[in-house]
């Protein structure tokens, strides 16, 4: 009796590891034909939400591609250049329009020509201006997500109550002067009885565009025409950033770094405590997050010539991947106009696709801001980050010295000076 | 084989583990990063062999460099004694018979568990000049608190303040050699007329001593490479004022991805650490009491 017992386990074991080697060898089959790909951003919640939904999508269209997003608010270029280094490289980047070439001339990004021609790819429904900064010593490396321009948004409520004649919102309008800027700007900073400002007129940004908008207001400029030295030195540039200094420590209109940086940053807009701010269209997040009072906006006011930071991020795809196919497929799709319309309306970008940008899934004329079209049409006036191979080590030296001024250690003068010899020693 | 070499056998292979380990996660790196100091390395292409001139770019040109040392020698020498002091105070403290002893203990040494990088950010806000709790606090007696970390004076005290929040670790182990120290030793002071503080000159530190001593040594080590406090909370400003020298060569290896160049950085800091440590143990036949050998 008890052999038959033993023997009928035996064959049920037998049974068992037979099935299961079968299962895993089916398995194993079908995922084999399944590829996951994966994409490396990083983003705010409503981006990531939009993100999502297009991943959602595109896996829906294209059921034998997963796609693994990897989500990196914080450090991004730090994690990005180590993966790339470790070899466990993500299949597609979205990086910002200023970083990308360095990439590029490190080998590390595939060129899309050959797909786009194969593919008879049709891509005239691109603002041209946004497919050209894609384009690196003739090579097209990626695709725009977006096609943005950082205007000047400002808390309708807090322009009235302050007794200030709405702005025009006009790009023709030559009247919205920095010196006009500056006048609403101490016009809406307030203070409480005990002299603790309660309201401030604009908050200075210390990222690349939140001071390159100013420059380039200014007349100024990073490169020289031949690339080989830098002009942040040069009164222009040095001039903007003065302003921004005094901004801060002389008219007394921005909060200091450390007290914005507590109020929220970015948020601080959001939150109701600041009149106007310099800012990427995060419309989609700013209709989610402003319950509390009307808001618009308008173009950056300038000084010597019109102009606007920006031109946005777009898609590229690593030269390590080992499903370039997939990869080509995905960035197509993120090009798309379905996928940009996804992305449009739950995001509010500006989208680098005319057929969208006139459209309501980006105007949508019955949500804030009224003046939405300052975007497109700031577009003529877009000067994006510079196309110097070196800008991604440029600009962050730069922000490694922007303390000095921003904190009002030293003059904006002198610390330029310091500061373009060592960038100078860079680009030799 | 006898007993004796098959023991010895035995042993190398406990200590196995251990040992593949340190070659292939320490030593193996280590050595790799000295040739890699000799090079100029992005990660993406092949090292390429540039001889000293990584060194000399380091110690000639560097400017940031001597910035980065000051910076980590001033907080590892404001730091380390202050905690070894207050440490073996603490533990002085906690090992009389009070009431919550054990309470007392685990709520000293609780912050010493935390991650680095929680601790960091909640210190974010208690020194926030506009909003902290510390600020709050000394406006309480009539201080204007500065502002902590965004003042170039303030942001290293900011520092050992918070490293001090931290001190129950080596608490712990003064407590323990608080505890190796026999009662008779105190009986035949108090009969001999030694009051507590002839007490504590007499037998608490001499008895000590090898203690403090590796608290020291571990404690400098380990100042000297401070990196997610500052990372976190300063990203070395404001305007390199808290730039540790970790922290700059994490900038250089992650950031600006000078492999070479962060590997020299690397190994000038283990020279620095090392003849500091060389220093004290050199100093330790004067002052360090080995009483029972």
């Amino acid at each position: 009796m008890r052999r038959i017992k033993i023997m009928i386990g035996v064959l049920c074991l037998i049974a068992l590891l037979n099935s299961y080697l079968f299962i895993n060898n089916f398995a194993f089959a079908q995922a084999q034909k399944e590829v996951t790909l994966r994409l490396i951003a990083w983003g705010n919640p409503t981006e990531v939400k939009a993100r999502e939904a297009t991943l959602k999508r595109f896996e829906e269209l294209h059921p034998n591609i997963k796609v693994k997003f990897i989500h990196t608010p914080e450090n991004y270029l730090d994690k990005l250049q180590t993966m790339l280094a470790a070899g466990d490289a993500p299949d597609v980047i979205y990086i910002g329009n200023g970083d990308y070439r360095w990439f590029a001339d490190a080998g590390q990004l595939m060129s899309l020509d050959s797909f786009i021609k194969r593919d008879k790819l049709n891509l005239s429904d691109v603002f041209p201006m946004a497919l050209k900064i894609w384009n690196y010593n003739g090579k097209q490396y990626g695709f725009p997500a977006d096609f943005p321009n950082q205007e000047l948004f400002y808390n309708v409520t807090m322009f009235k109550s302050a007794g200030l004649p709405l702005p025009s919102s006009d790009w023709n309008d030559s009247g919205w002067t920095w010196k006009r800027f500056l006048e609403y700007a101490q016009k809406l900073t307030k203070k409480d009885p005990t002299g603790r400002v309660v309201q401030w007129g604009y908050r200075v940004d210390n990222s690349f565009r939140g001071w390159w908008v100013w420059v380039s207001t200014n007349g100024g400029e990073l490169f020289s025409k031949d690339g080989k030295r830098t002009l942040i030195a040069e009164p222009a540039s040095v001039g903007a950033f003065q302003f921004l200094q005094d901004l801060i420590y002389k008219y007394k209109i921005a909060p200091t770094m450390e007290l914005a940086n507590t109020m929220g940053g970015y948020d601080m807009f959001l939150g109701g405590n600041l009149g106007m701010t310099t800012y990427w269209p995060a419309i989609g997040y700013m209709r989610e997050n402003i319950k509390t009072f009307e808001w618009d906006v308008m173009p950056h006011p300038f000084k010597v010539r019109k102009a606007c930071a920006g031109g946005g991020s777009g898609h590229v795809i690593s030269s390590q991947t080992k499903h370039p196919e997939e990869a080509w497929t995905l960035v197509k799709w993120l090009i798309s106009e379905e996928c940009e319309k996804i992305w449009t309306e739950t995001m509010g970008i500006v989208p680098p696709l005319k057929s969208i940008a006139y459209s309501s899934a980006f105007l949508k004329p019955d949500l804030p801001p009224k003046h939405i079209m300052v975007f497109v049409e700031g577009a003529k006036y877009l000067r994006p980050d510079p196309p110097h191979p070196k800008f991604k080590e440029v600009s962050q030296l730069i922000s490694q010295d922007l303390d000095y001024i921003l904190l009002n250690k030293a003059p904006a003068k002198e610390v330029l000076k310091e500061l373009a010899k060592k960038i100078d020693k860079i680009l030799q | 084989m006898n007993k004796r070499k098959k023991e010895i056998l035995a042993g190398y292979l406990f200590a196995l583990p251990w040992i593949i380990g340190f070659i292939l996660f320490i030593a193996g790196p280590m050595v790799a990063s000295v040739f890699l100091s000799f090079t100029n390395w992005n990660l993406l292409i092949p090292p390429k062999w540039i001889g000293f001139k990584n060194y000399y770019t380091l110690l000639e040109e560097d400017e940031l460099v001597p910035q980065a040392l000051k910076v980590t020698t001033y907080y590892a020498f404001t730091s380390v004694p202050l905690r070894v002091i207050i440490g073996l105070l603490l533990a002085i403290l906690l090992n009389q018979d009070i009431k919550l002893r054990s309470f007392f203990r685990t709520i000293y040494y609780l912050p010493s568990v935390s991650s680095g990088v929680a601790v960091s950010i909640l210190w974010l806000w208690l020194l926030n000049s506009e909003f902290g709790l510390i600020n709050y606090f000394l406006k309480l007696i009539r201080i204007n608190g500065p502002s902590w970390l965004t003042d170039s004076r303030y942001v290293i005290p900011a520092f050992v303040l918070m490293s001090l929040w931290g001190v129950g670790g080596s608490m712990l182990i003064y407590l323990a050699g608080l505890q190796d120290i026999p009662t008779e030793y105190y009986e035949v002071a108090e009969i001999d007329g030694a009051n507590s503080i002839q007490r504590f000159w007499y037998i608490v530190l001499p008895l000590m001593s090898p203690i403090i001593f590796f608290n020291l040594v571990t404690g400098l080590i380990a100042a000297l490479q401070t990196f997610t406090q500052a990372f976190i909370m300063t990203g070395g400003g404001p305007y390199n004022s808290s730039l540790f020298f970790v922290l700059y060569l994490y900038r250089q290896a992650f950031t600006f991805l000078k492999m070479g160049y962060a590997s020299a950085l690397a190994w000038v800091l283990f020279i620095y650490i090392f003849l500091l440590t060389l220093l004290i143990i050199r100093s330790s036949t004067i002052w360090v009491f080995y009483g029972r050998h």
